[in-house]
């Protein structure tokens, strides 16, 4: 692919780092009208139960945990025209429709913390812990970096997977339908530290234990502890830091950046995702299965279809398809 | 990097000329309406701005590397930047191929005058499109239609100065400045969403050195930036290289259409 340099000589690619793996889940009810347009008949019936959010307010569609500025789905790659001066407006007016349908974006950093206490907190021992957390990271991408590097030539269906059981090895336990996205702060799952941020709270969901602090689940492994997605069934007392309501029927439900929660009396449930929601990665252990010409992935029960978003590829949870 | 001024800032100042027709700006106001003020740009970031859109813009075929930071921005407010190195090769009318290899992830994008196909490596899936027959329809297509644009594309259309000073508010020129080695010129302009600065070589190839895009409306007001090198206008770029060079076993899905929402056009 460099075959026009006349010298012979490649452009000298380096890989920079490898792609974070953040599980990030994106909700829609336009994006989702879209797709119905867009894929036909056999998607009508399969958003048949989306029309139960229709309290959920609209806006452009989620693209991950940081606001239309998180990348770790595009990559960089121009969603939405970023990265073009002739561009711009149509870039920043999707940004600002994203910002007025999730307002917590429009909070600035001082804003943010009044507004969660947990954040607050003993804030240099936080602040420490994200030093940690984000060295951590850094090491986890690096290393992944380097497994990608050697093996996206090789198969990238099988690195796909590869990528899943990486960053998975906790999922074993989490059993049922789905283990819900996870993601907190631009943290990638699978990232280790050595030391809990100072507001995390245990939490026991099937009997594994875990802790939880601003919208983070961590899994003890060893003597350091492990981002892991938010466990399906997990109650906490305190919802992640960026959520949007949305309504199934009369029932209040919380979109927070990929994970969904309901709200339980002693606080808020991690519930598995509803028909229509996307992922942008899958659950450790999917599987596909090309039904009728075209491939889902499997889990649980659940039924995803990939496709193209902007740049980046997502998964859309639909109907069984069968 | 040494940064050299050659004018002071009130030189500057007072070199910027009220430049009504060098941005657009034709259409008059209806009666009833107050004027919109007219852009102030200096004449001479105009000149320069120019000169290297005709000179990138007039070349059949060029390649070209960028070496680019993002900012990625977390709820809390805090910006984490990240990096990527673009590759591309154009070929007028219907040829790009634009290679994306970055912290965050790597992508590919083929167009062949016919088609787009847009990979991402680290999956077992590309996507492709129809596409009209030249570069400047495909790549409104892409972004109005697909909801993503390759960075840098101000760079691909035939007249990248109309692409790049379509919504040009204020405009300075800075002076001359080293970029990687290179003597470039600087400019700055203010626009409503955004803030941008280019560095352009001063010859004998005028072209961008650098480019950086402040999305000043945005929280944390992320930017984008770009430091070119190997701008190459005799590549003889073979016809193989806008074809879709895809694994085996790579399945195509769809593209998710845009859509329109009351304040995203």
């Amino acid at each position: 692919m460099t075959k026009w340099y006349s010298d012979g000589t490649k452009p000298g690619f380096i890989l920079l780092a490898g792609a974070v793996v953040v599980i990030c889940i994106a909700f829609s009810a336009e994006r989702a009208m879209a797709f119905r347009g867009g894929f036909g008949g056999f998607h009508g019936g399969g958003f048949g139960g989306f029309s139960r959010f229709g309290g959920f307010h609209g806006g452009a569609s989620r693209f991950g945990d940081g606001g239309f500025f998180d990348h770790s789905t595009d990559a960089g790659f121009g969603r939405g025209g970023f990265g073009s001066v002739h561009n711009s407006s149509a870039y920043t007016d999707r940004a600002s429709a994203y910002r007025q349908s999730h307002p917590e974006y429009q909070y600035n950093a001082s804003q943010f913390q009044q507004t969660h206490p947990e954040a607050r907190q003993n804030a240099s021992q936080f602040q420490q812990n994200r030093f940690n957390e984000a060295n951590t990271l850094q090491q986890n991408r690096t290393n992944e970096a380097n497994t990608l590097q050697s093996n996206r030539y090789n198969d990238a269906r099988n690195l796909q997977y590869n990528r899943q059981t990486n960053f998975n090895n906790y999922s074993n336990d989490w059993g049922g339908y789905y283990s819900g996205a996870g993601f907190g702060a631009g943290l990638a799952i699978g990232a280790t530290m050595m030391a809990l941020p100072a507001a995390a709270a245990a939490l026991s969901v099937a009997g594994n234990p875990y802790y939880y602090a601003n919208g983070i689940y961590y899994a003890p492994q060893g003597s350091q502890y492990q981002v892991v997605p938010p466990p399906q069934g997990a109650v906490v007392s305190i919802p992640p830091p960026s959520c949007s309501t949305i309504y199934q029927g009369s029932t209040r439900e919380l979109d927070c950046g990929g994970a969904f929660y309901s709200s339980v009396p002693s606080g808020y449930q991690v519930i598995p995702p509803p028909v229509g929601a996307t992922v942008t990665t899958l659950p450790s252990g999917a599987v596909d299965e090309n039904i009728k010409g075209t491939t889902y992935f499997t889990f649980g029960g659940a039924y995803y279809r990939p496709f193209y978003s902007g740049s980046s590829v997502i998964y859309e949870v639909v109907a069984n398809p069968a | 990097m040494r940064i050299v001024f050659v004018v002071g800032i009130g030189a500057m100042i007072g070199g910027i000329a009220w430049s009504p027709g060098t941005v657009a700006q034709n259409a008059p106001a209806a009666a009833s309406a107050p004027p919109a003020a007219p852009p102030a740009v200096s004449q001479q970031a105009v000149r320069l701005l120019k000169q290297m859109g005709a000179y990138i813009g007039s070349a059949r075929e060029f390649t070209f590397h960028a070496d680019i930071t993002f900012d990625h921005v977390l709820p809390s407010g805090q910006k984490l930047q990240y990096e990527a190195a673009e590759v591309v090769a154009l070929q007028r009318p219907g040829g790009l191929y634009v290679e994306w290899s970055g912290d965050l992830g790597d992508r590919q994008f083929w167009y062949d005058g016919k088609s787009v196909t847009l990979y991402d490596p680290a999956t077992p899936f590309y996507a492709a499109e129809t596409a009209p027959p030249d570069i400047d329809a495909m790549l409104e297509k892409v972004v109005t239609q697909l909801d993503f644009s390759p960075p840098l594309a101000d760079f691909l259309y035939r007249d990248p100065y109309h692409a790049a000073s379509e919504n040009i508010q204020f405009g300075v020129y800075l002076g001359t400045t080293d970029v990687n080695g290179r003597r470039c010129d600087s400019l700055a302009f203010v626009e409503k969403d955004i803030d941008w600065q280019i560095w352009i070589d001063t010859g004998p190839q005028l072209t961008p050195c650098k480019l950086v895009i402040s999305y000043k409306t945005q929280p944390s007001q992320p930017q984008f930036s770009a430091v070119f090198t190997n701008w190459n206008f005799d590549p003889r770029i073979a016809d193989s290289v806008f074809t879709p060079y895809l694994p085996s076993g790579t399945e195509k899905i769809p593209f998710a259409p845009v859509v329109a929402s009351a304040s995203s056009k």
